[in-house]
């Protein structure tokens, strides 16, 4: 009897406890929620402070010297709305990878050379470095030599690597270091898997 | 320039790649024609002087410094272009079986050590 009415006073407790605990998991529930909002506000102001910009729609003031015939310059940027979620990905798992060997990259589009993502470097560069690749295979299959299929790279002066990967139907453009890169592991891991990323992004 | 150690030098890069060198030619810039060769093809010594004038006018540019020891390009078909900067104006350019050699010991050993010896050719 004792026991009936203390465990029939216990389970009301219990009873009691349950509710106050649903409540408690709503509530850290939402919290998380909130919490997740502010982390992507501080991701994305991250994001600006690292010069990973969403690019303007039209770029008017471009520097016209040596290289500069329109033609050359073809390139535009766009806005980011309309590229998928994944070279943000791309660029973020690079900068992990890659440590203090990143330096700075943006993505080019191969039909349009639009370019977009651009991390650390001013727009006007991206420019005149995403011909680069058009420019070289548009000599290559003049000459009948196969077009680039993988990469290319170029050792520059002040120990950087400009590194340019193909990414199904994009460029991606990594200015690197080359004291801290391990070319190896850019090439047969990181590519790889980079490449596969990229296969299920529309173009 | 010693042509015998400059002869010497491709040698010493044919036999470090050990059959993966399909073709080597070495060129003075802006030239474009060939200075010495193994399997010469002054089509290709055309083609990439005009590559490389062209990447250090992008690279110039845009605010970036030119080109300092070399380039790499990988083509389809399983194929390398490697183009070498030297001081002296002179490039060299190699077309590699990518099949036949690993990244790693064409960067670290044969191109150094071929790089060694044309810059001895150049010295002399």
């Amino acid at each position: 009897m004792w026991d009936f009415f203390y465990g029939d006073n216990k389970n009301k407790k219990n009873k009691k406890k349950k509710k106050q605990e649903k409540i408690d998991f709503s509530k850290t529930k939402k919290k998380k929620l909130i919490l997740q909002e502010e982390h992507t506000k501080v991701f994305m102001a991250k994001t600006k402070d690292n010069n990973i910009s969403p690019p303007k729609t039209t770029l008017k003031t471009q520097k016209k010297e040596n290289l500069s015939t329109p033609a050359n310059l073809s390139s535009k940027t766009s806005d980011t709305k309309n590229f998928d979620p994944v070279f943000f990905k791309i660029i973020s798992f690079l900068k992990e990878e890659l440590g203090e060997a990143y330096s700075a990259s943006f993505f080019s589009k191969k039909t349009t050379s639009t370019i977009f993502f651009n991390d650390n470097i001013e727009v006007f560069k991206s420019i005149y470095l995403s011909n680069i690749v058009n420019k070289t295979n548009s000599l290559l299959l003049e000459n009948d030599f196969q077009p680039i299929n993988n990469f290319m790279f170029m050792d520059i002066n002040n120990k950087q690597i400009l590194f340019i990967m193909q990414l199904d139907a994009y460029y991606l453009y990594l200015i690197l270091n080359n004291e801290q890169l391990n070319l190896g592991y850019l090439i047969n891991i990181l590519l790889p898997k980079i490449q596969s990323e990229t296969i299920n992004i529309k173009k | 320039m010693n042509v015998k150690k400059l002869k010497e030098s491709i040698e010493i890069l044919k036999a470090n790649l050990d059959g993966a060198l399909i073709a080597s030619d070495i060129w003075k810039d802006n030239t474009g024609t060939s200075i010495a060769g193994y399997n010469s093809n002054p089509k290709a010594v055309a083609l990439f002087d005009q590559v490389t004038s062209y990447m250090n006018k992008a690279l110039e540019t845009s605010g970036f410094p030119t080109l300092d020891k070399y380039y790499l390009l990988e083509l389809k078909d399983n194929a390398l272009v490697v183009v070498l900067q030297f001081k002296d104006n002179y490039q060299w350019g190699m077309l590699v079986d990518n099949t036949k050699v690993n990244l790693g010991l064409l960067l670290n050993i044969a191109i150094p050590e071929a790089r060694k010896a044309f810059e001895e050719a150049i010295a002399d």
